[in-house]
């Protein structure tokens, strides 16, 4: 089955991540420096991985928004195509659950070094996820009233997977809902 | 209008009153107030029309009411609570507003006794209201429902998109547009 994708629904699930993201500022910074085991991501990593994800399609989709065309009407559902569809499908928690593992390539991993991070950069990580999110948001906001369907995009896994602005937006909230779920359990494991 | 029934406002007995209010204006389908966001004002209309919805799990909205000309808006549970709202409140046309801040709205209430009587006329409105809607969807078949909102509404309301009054009766527009035609 196809996604729906629907502009509202999205801009109340950029929300939660938000309040999400705002209840994480409450914890204390030196958790997001603990990996919960030698493979896996630190909660400042994770946060710097959904950033350099979205960071990806900023210019694409910055691009895409402003040669489209503004329509009266708000768009109130948009059917995915079959292959974005696939792809955005894998990646949201499916009843509390990530279903499909993905290995990350080097391009969207986070480099960085989690003993050298003080809690101050472990701040900054978190104003700039919700930056992140506000500008998911303001992209979310603007296609409302675009004819998104008449620009494509590639994906960021190149030509095969090609985007318009509505499923770009889709696919970044589920890439962040999916590693917010992770979020909350590392920083969970080494609490 | 004296939006403030029992009370006998002046500017000279509640200079606060007419001070704390600001003026704003939303373009039709800005939102005033989106899900997950904590509403921040208490509102009363100058002009305009805007519907509160709820999403549903497919995320499709559901129309729980309106606010026009004259009325009170706001998502009125989440501006009390200053918790996230579960609602959407959007300017469904361009619409002119008067709002004042949570603080603000509960020193009117410190500062003047008179304004607990207002309160709890507005309270008893409110509770009437939402138990004769909740009634009306649950015995009234779709033709009734329209009927009686149609017998109701003000004219304003009839100017919106028939997506939001099928949605606010509990029928699909189809249903609405049927009904609209017999």
């Amino acid at each position: 089955m196809r996604v729906h994708i629907k502009p509202t629904h999205q801009i109340q699930r950029v929300n939660l991540l938000r309040n999400q993201l705002e209840a994480l500022k409450q914890k204390n910074s030196t958790l997001f420096t603990i990996r919960p085991n030698e493979k896996a991501w630190c909660g400042a990593e994770v946060l710097k991985h959904m950033m350099v994800a979205q960071e990806i399609y900023t210019e694409r989709l910055d691009g895409a928004l402003s040669k489209l065309k503004t329509i009266n009407t708000e768009v109130d559902a948009l059917k995915t195509k079959r292959i974005p569809s696939f792809l955005i499908k894998r990646f949201p928690p499916i009843d509390g659950e990530i279903r499909f593992k993905m290995k990350t390539s080097t391009q969207f991993k986070p480099m960085l070094d989690p003993s050298q991070l003080d809690t101050s950069q472990v701040d900054n990580l978190l104003k700039e996820m919700d930056h992140s999110l506000c500008q998911l948001l303001e992209w979310i906001e603007q296609t409302r009233f675009k004819n998104v369907a008449s620009i494509r995009f590639n994906s960021a896994i190149g030509p095969i997977v090609r985007f318009n602005a509505s499923e770009a937006c889709e696919f970044i909230l589920c890439h962040n809902e999916r590693h917010f779920h992770q979020l909350q359990r590392t920083l969970e494991a080494v609490s | 209008m004296n939006m403030f029934g029992p009370i006998d406002l002046s500017v000279e007995t509640h200079p606060d009153f007419f001070r704390d209010w600001e003026e704003v204006e939303y373009k039709r389908s800005e939102f005033l107030t989106e899900a997950g966001k904590v509403e921040r004002y208490f509102y009363v209309v100058i002009s305009g029309v805007q519907a509160i919805y709820i999403l549903n799990q497919q995320g499709d909205k559901q129309v729980i009411g309106f606010a026009y000309d004259g009325s009170f808006s706001g998502v009125y549970d989440s501006f009390l609570l200053q918790k996230p709202s579960h609602y959407f409140l959007e300017a469904l046309t361009p619409s002119r507003l008067i709002r004042m801040t949570k603080s603000k709205y509960d020193g009117l209430f410190e500062q003047f006794p008179e304004f607990d009587r207002w309160g709890r006329l507005v309270h008893q409105q409110l509770l009437l209201g939402r138990v004769q809607r909740e009634v009306e969807l649950i015995t009234l078949s779709a033709k009734e429902r329209y009927q009686l909102f149609m017998e109701r509404c003000p004219p304003l309301l009839r100017t919106i998109p028939q997506k939001y009054l099928a949605s606010y009766l509990n029928m699909t527009p189809e249903t609405f547009s049927r009904l609209r035609k017999e």
